[in-house]
């Protein structure tokens, strides 16, 4: 748009506004003169129009809305739609100050600068709706996403589990959860939605806004991708330790005092970033009790199932690692734990077999115990097996017996009725637990039940790491140190020894370390470099570095202990983990081998 | 009287859902039977309603989609497709189609969902 274009438009705007104030003065009395009325509705006619003329079509539908309200409720005006045209107001005004100071000649992204969304979001109702499918998996994401399609034309979606883009990618999910807004009654969307296809169940709940707990403390959330946090982590990480080398420079008192409320105020930064990193186990579990009370309903079994910790926080990254692994656990916890009704009243049991799954914080640690009062693990049974599969349980406790029901493939149809399938996963589940740090255990009495307890490494411990491999063996290094990842030829590297040289990278000379070379496991040294050589650019501790490794296997999110004192000199490591391609793994430091 | 168009490549469909269409009361103003003179025939005759199959010769139905949506942002599409198709569908309700229905079609079916489509 040409700058001058504005001015008829400005002007209009200036003249809508002049009408508004007025209109202002009198909702700030009991009653709303009529006069006054009809002005409120040609003030919001004419600013829908003077929205859309822009291209601000957005903002256009949000005055609308709120022009609707106002003939439906008039002339008792309720005190949402008076805030909401103050609210208008205000920011109507403050946007035609912005226009008239930029005068832009790009309209694209003007019904954001103007933000109307949140006067339609703060007047509205908000509502959660709840729909299930009865469609085949295949289908169901796409009958989600059709019914998001329905909830749009009437609201504005706040949030949605599944969302769109994982409905997009095919979500794994039974019912889809909308948070929306709006002002419609929910009648005819009740309606709407239980007539689409395959929809077994609607339900629409109005929300409790809570405006006056969380007065001005309007929360919005954003994505924000978790490898983002980890670089402002590490800046901030980066600062503390350049406040800590200023200390010693400051000589003044007012000097030190201001430096330490600038250490305060990043205190709370890593504080806030820490937070962000983490959900409640409840957000994570939430699926949880109506996917196992499906399944019991299928196995012709009555469960219920407890959750208690809710609150319990745990590393996001961490979260989504042990869904799967619980999930499973609990599976087998109603298909094979848990005793058909009539059986159990037999025994003399409460018909409803119980689970329970507890969460809690312990000494840093998360700890997730997930218990059924089913029959218990067949010791005898898992103890035939095991021999029949040649393994040896001479002198095995009690507890190494039932931790074999962790042994991959050794519980399965196979092998004796009574424990079939136990062990379908539930090597996977351990596999899992394993690889961020944490331990999985089990403890079971017959006729009592079973318990799985997991043990999980607090999770502000877990460090991104690179898993290499280097003749034959796996080696990590944390992702932190590493730049980039290039592919060398031999023209790129020159060896001064069979150890070390240096490469031309990005018109740079780095020093360059041969790996397989460094960490000897045998007397032959690898002279030959090899026709692509995979070369990690690292920080180093000075300059940048780069390690020939001979390959990359993955990147995991791994809880590094500290080495062994015996070979702690050695600055080559600095620590160890457990891995699934071997019990540990060692962690190489680049800064300690330049 | 409501305006409709069929765009889908067999004949036994088309005549299927016309018949069905105009039993119910609409009005079929054009059929297509591929994705390129689906969208000439939107913008001459800009139907109140389309049924738009995706698996089609000549530029198909996720193509015709994007352009009439582009073309008419308030456009009504209706996908009628075979099942298998599904990343297909949501990346056709991502582009602006409305509501799906699967292959065989049931006439109820296709009426409750344009009618559905209709009311919003």
């Amino acid at each position: 748009m040409d700058p001058n274009e504005w001015t008829p438009w400005l002007d209009d705007m200036e003249n809508m506004l002049e009408t508004a104030r007025e209109v202002l003065e009198a909702i700030e009395k009991k009653k709303i003169p009529q006069k006054q009325l009809e002005n409120m509705k040609n003030v919001l006619h004419s600013m829908k129009g003077l929205y859309d003329m822009v291209g601000m079509t957005d903002s256009a539908k949000a005055v609308a809305e709120i022009e609707d309200k106002v003939h439906s409720e008039a002339p008792n005006l309720s005190d949402f739609t008076k805030n909401a045209f103050k609210d208008l107001f205000s920011k109507t005004e403050a946007f035609v100050e912005f226009i008239r100071a930029n005068r832009p000649a790009n309209t694209d992204e003007l019904d954001e600068t103007l933000g109307l969304e949140a006067v339609f979001i703060k007047s509205s109702q908000v509502y959660l709706v709840e729909i299930e499918f009865s469609s085949k998996k295949s289908l169901k994401s796409a009958r989600a996403l059709a019914a998001l399609n329905v909830l749009k034309r009437i609201a504005k979606i706040r949030n949605a589990t599944p969302n769109e883009d994982d409905l997009m990618l095919d979500a794994n999910f039974d019912t889809l959860r909308v948070e929306i807004s709006s002002f419609e009654t929910m009648d005819t969307l009740y309606e709407r939605l239980q007539k689409l296809p395959d929809v077994v169940s609607v339900s629409i709940e109005q929300k409790e806004t809570k405006r006056s707990a969380q007065k001005g403390k309007q929360s919005t959330s954003i994505k924000i991708a978790t490898d983002d946090l980890f670089t402002l982590e590490q800046s901030i990480t980066q600062l503390n330790a350049q406040i800590e080398g200023l200390k010693n420079e400051l000589e003044t008192v007012e000097g030190l005092y201001k430096l330490a409320s600038i250490e305060r105020s990043f205190a709370n930064i890593e504080k806030d970033l820490q937070k962000l990193r983490k959900v409640s186990l409840n957000s994570i579990l939430n699926q949880l009790p109506t996917m196992a009370q499906r399944l019991a309903q299928a196995e012709g079994k009555e469960i219920q199932v407890s959750l208690q910790g809710r609150y319990v926080s745990i590393n996001r990254i961490l979260g989504n690692t042990i869904i799967d692994p619980i999930t499973q656990i609990v599976r087998n916890a109603i298909i094979h734990g848990i005793e058909y009704p009539s059986e159990r009243t037999e025994k003399g049991k409460d018909p409803v077999g119980h689970i329970a799954i507890i969460g809690k914080a312990e000494r840093g640690r998360v700890i997730i115990e997930i218990s059924d009062d089913g029959k218990g693990i067949d010791e005898k049974e898992l103890t035939k097996i095991a021999k029949e599969r040649g393994i040896n349980i001479k002198g095995k406790s009690r507890e190494e017996v039932l931790e074999l029901i962790f042994e991959e493939g050794l519980t399965t149809r196979k092998f004796g009725k009574k424990v079939a399938g136990r062990g379908i996963g539930l090597s996977a589940a351990k596999e899992k637990i394993t690889s961020i740090g944490g331990t999985i255990k089990v403890k079971s009495e017959k006729d009592k039940g079973t318990t799985f307890i997991l043990e999980l490494p607090d999770p502000d411990l877990l460090t991104k790491n690179l898993i290499i491999k280097i003749r034959d063996l796996y080696y990590a290094i944390p992702s932190s140190e590493i730049e980039e990842a290039v592919i060398a030829t031999p023209s790129d590297i020159i060896l001064k020894d069979t150890r070390s040289g240096t490469m031309e990278h990005n018109s740079e000379t780095l020093p360059v370390f041969v790996l397989r070379n460094i960490i000897k496991r045998s007397d032959e040294e690898d002279l030959q470099l090899r026709e692509k050589e995979i070369v990690l650019v690292c920080r180093g501790r000075a300059h940048k570095v780069g390690l020939m490794v001979d390959n990359i296997v993955d990147e995991r999110l791994l809880n590094v202990r500290p080495l062994n004192p015996i070979l702690q000199k050695y600055n080559i490591f600095e620590g160890v983990i457990s891995g699934i391609e071997q019990d540990l793994m060692l962690v190489v430091n680049p800064s300690g081998i330049a | 009287m409501t305006r409709v168009m069929i765009v889908d490549d067999s004949n036994f469909m088309r005549s299927k859902l016309k018949s069905a269409l105009e039993k119910a009361g609409y009005e079929v103003v054009a059929e297509a039977s591929n994705g390129k003179d689906a969208i000439d025939l939107y913008v001459k005759h800009q139907p109140d309603i389309v049924t738009m199959d995706i698996v089609m010769p000549e530029q198909n139905g996720l193509y015709a989609i994007k352009k009439i949506v582009e073309f008419d942002n308030n456009a009504r599409i209706i996908v009628i497709t075979a099942l298998g198709h599904e990343p297909m569908i949501r990346k056709a309700l991502s582009y602006g189609a409305l509501n799906f229905i699967i292959k065989p079609v049931e006439p109820e079916e296709v009426l409750e969902v344009i009618d559905g489509v209709l009311s919003e």
